[in-house]
């Protein structure tokens, strides 16, 4: 009953979280140009510079105008994806920039790690400029990371690049994308990059059928293959997550792939699961459309274009499929007794229609 | 990997007292904003050094 009421508390919360929808993140996707073009990428990354690409003055004024418009009291972080980030040339002297601000003072920035396994004074140079986290991507052991990553070498910059965040007081993310080929390397990856990386989380993410990996259709997982990550982020939570408020431990998490059910959510993660794109998480594209998340597949379509629009605006205005969700209620949905919680999962899992490509919570539930 | 059961790991008391002590945080997606470092609150509180307290 109390667990219930907990339950009733935090949905609370979450409609009037969606009720206010304060800007409390900002997703940009600073390039579609990328070094490696990985058999999993949900992302339609491009080998070259995109010439629609917005300019590092139109990146800096487009700060500084959510920062005259949004009420930026409750503000927390920058988020920086790609593509690769760190191909973006003018990265650091737009850091430079925005990191002027008081209002930006956490920047994360998500790396395959080679260009910063690559230049060791880079890491340096990207704190000094404001940067606090950096997410690393490694995706299994040498041979198998090199493999899905498409580069010989790949591994060892990518293991190089979190070393060199964690030494220099970064707050180091190391996230694996779960597949079909390395799902069982998982629990030894895991034991290594804790010992050899020491980042603070280790977050394991469920393949998603987007993009790329829609395409490399051996990858995708099995129902049982989902069970068994999830049974073994469970299993670590359980057994080390007394350890977690020191900031010294690692800890694992089943990143934002979805709704588990009221029983295994907050026991397997450091969170209840709620998207919060277009809730509290502005996303601007590399060409200034203005999206919810980069994760979301463009075919969903853009809320503005900060080309054309004042960013404020939109953010009060559209979104509204972001936060009225009963379009997402179908399929398994309309009968099922987590929509009063999840309402539908993940926004980078659905499509236009109102279907999605998976439900955790109907995964793991179903025999 | 071994498919374990995976209901049985929830009933962990002290996972419980964590999960009790998320459910009450005042801004829901409070982890969310900490994703990728830890970032104070409104309140300047940390959120992993409360939430998983002895």
């Amino acid at each position: 009953m109390e667990l219930e009421n907990n339950f009733c508390n935090w949905k609370s919360n979450i409609e009037n979280l969606i009720e206010g929808h304060p800007l409390q993140i900002i997703s940009w996707e600073a390039t579609r140009k990328c070094n490696l073009s990985c058999k999993h990428c949900g992302s339609p990354s491009e080998a070259v510079q995109l010439p629609e690409e917005l300019s590092s003055k139109e990146v800096i004024g487009a700060f500084k105008q959510i920062e005259e418009d949004f009420d930026m009291s409750h503000f927390r972080h920058v988020n920086i994806t790609g593509g690769e980030p760190l191909v973006r040339k003018d990265l650091p002297y737009i850091l430079e920039n925005i990191s002027q601000s008081p209002h930006y003072r956490n920047i994360d920035i998500q790396t395959n790690g080679v260009v910063l396994g690559k230049n060791s004074d880079l890491i340096k140079k990207l704190k000094k400029f404001g940067v606090t986290g950096i997410g690393v991507s490694i995706d299994g052991d040498r041979e198998s990371h090199d493999s899905f990553r498409g580069m010989r070498g790949s591994y060892d910059l990518a293991v190089k690049a979190a070393k060199s965040a964690v030494d220099e007081g970064l707050t180091v993310t190391v996230s694996t994308v779960a597949h079909a080929k390395n799902v069982d390397q998982i629990p030894q990856l895991y034991e290594s990059v804790k010992r050899e990386i020491r980042p603070r989380t280790f977050r394991v993410m469920t393949i998603d059928p987007l993009g790329r990996a829609d395409l490399n259709k051996e990858y995708l997982l099995s129902s049982n293959q989902t069970k068994e990550v999830i049974s073994f982020l469970q299993r670590e939570y359980a057994d080390n997550c007394e350890k977690y408020g020191n900031s010294n431990e690692t800890m694992v998490e089943l990143g934002c792939g979805g709704w588990l059910g009221k029983d295994i959510e907050g026991t397997i993660r450091p969170f209840i699961f709620h998207c919060v794109a277009g809730i509290n998480n502005l996303g601007i594209l590399y060409d200034g459309k203005l999206a919810a998340c980069s994760n979301i597949p463009r075919e969903f379509g853009f809320e503005g274009d900060l080309r054309k629009d004042r960013i404020r605006d939109i953010w009060d205005n559209k979104y509204q499929k972001y936060r009225k969700f009963e379009w997402k209620k179908t399929e398994d949905c309309q009968s099922c007794g987590e929509w009063d919680y999840c309402h539908g999962g993940p926004m980078h899992k659905m499509k236009p229609d109102g279907s999605r490509t998976d439900c955790l919570y109907q995964i793991i539930n179903k025999e | 990997m071994e498919l374990e059961n995976i209901a049985e790991k929830t009933k962990d008391s002290k996972v419980q007292l964590f999960k009790q002590r998320m459910l009450n945080w005042q801004n829901p997606v409070e982890y969310v904003n900490n994703m990728y470092g830890s970032h104070p609150g409104d309140d300047d509180s940390d959120y992993f050094r409360t939430i998983y307290a002895k």
